[in-house]
């Protein structure tokens, strides 16, 4: 994968890094793929691709608060970068053409 | 309220093969969830796919990190070799000289075998040292490195011993000569006091909270 392109699961984490705003860390980021998605995701997948897209400079990372029940382990609240929302709004104009190229799939009726 | 106990077996893999500077909060996030109400099952998967994935990530973007920690550990085993085992076999040999009986005794190969069980162990220990973040995928290179040095001679002393009996003995030690190093290796790398201490500390301060 080129570096300043997004994959489809790096697309999806880097979404619900936007919507989750100031709370994304791994848990609602799960959550809300999973709500979205109708299937289960492995958190170590969420954290490799969020350390690819740390790397591409999509999104910046801090340490948070630890809770008891996180076993006292702090959270990793992460942020997106001006440079992953231009990838996101890229990736959009990109489906979206290809979407409007596939007269099959408009309207959601196939 | 006193936060769910995770499966003990899956926290305790997951804690030390879990893979990147994150891992801590990765099992964090692992730990939250399964409070919340998910099952032994889930955490169980969880488990495995954060470390299968951890691998295959860092063998694929990370190779020069992975050379570094095989050298890491190949180099602590020439190290072992020179400094411990190559004296021992010396012992070895003049105590052979001294005592013909051992000679036919199976009593010298097989006390052969805590030495490499030892040589594993440092070698575990040294990339642990200085690779913890990529320790899963280190130990499975150095132990994929440590089966295909012994692959040859694991053969040829198969095809003997299936027509030969007599070669069945060396066989077996050939075989426990292989699994020693490996077990070693596991003991050595997965031997993470420091991280287990900090954890009960952690785990107690959580419990009164």
């Amino acid at each position: 994968m080129a570096r300043d392109t997004l994959g489809g699961f790096e697309l999806q984490v880097l979404l619900a890094v936007i919507r989750l705003g100031a709370d994304a860390y791994g848990v609602p980021i799960a959550d809300t793929i999973e709500t979205a998605s109708n299937r289960e995701v492995a958190a170590g997948s969420i954290y490799i691709t969020l350390d690819r897209l740390e790397s591409k400079g999509f999104v910046t990372s801090r340490l948070g608060e630890s809770t008891p029940e996180r076993g006292g382990r702090a959270k990793t609240y992460f942020q997106v970068t001006g440079k992953g929302l231009r990838a996101v709004r890229q990736a959009q104009r990109t489906l979206v053409r290809l979407w409007s190229g596939v007269p099959a799939l408009q309207g959601g009726t196939a | 309220m006193m936060p769910r106990r995770p499966p003990r077996l899956a926290d305790w893999l997951l804690h030390r093969l879990a893979s990147g500077p994150r891992r801590h909060s990765l099992v964090g996030d692992v730990h939250e969830q399964h409070s919340r109400g998910r099952s032994a099952a889930w955490y169980w998967r969880q488990t495995v796919t954060a470390i299968l994935a951890g691998i295959a990530s860092d063998l694929r973007r990370h190779p020069a990190d992975m050379a570094h920690a095989l050298c890491t550990g190949l180099g602590a085993w020439v190290l072992y070799s020179m400094l411990i085992v190559g004296p021992a076999w010396g012992l070895f040999e003049r105590v052979m000289l001294d005592y013909q009986w051992m000679r036919r005794s199976a009593v010298i190969p097989w006390a052969w075998l805590p030495l490499e069980l030892i040589g594993g162990w440092v070698v575990g220990r040294t990339v642990l040292r200085f690779h913890r973040d990529r320790l899963a995928a280190s130990l499975l290179l150095l132990i994929l490195a440590e089966t295909i040095a012994e692959l040859p001679r694991l053969f040829s002393l198969s095809a003997n011993a299936w027509g030969y009996p007599n070669y069945r003995p060396q066989l077996w030690w050939q075989i426990a000569n292989l699994t020693a190093p490996i077990v070693g290796i596991l003991m050595g790398g997965l031997s993470d006091q420091r991280s287990s201490e900090r954890d009960s500390l952690i785990n107690d301060e959580a419990s009164t909270d």
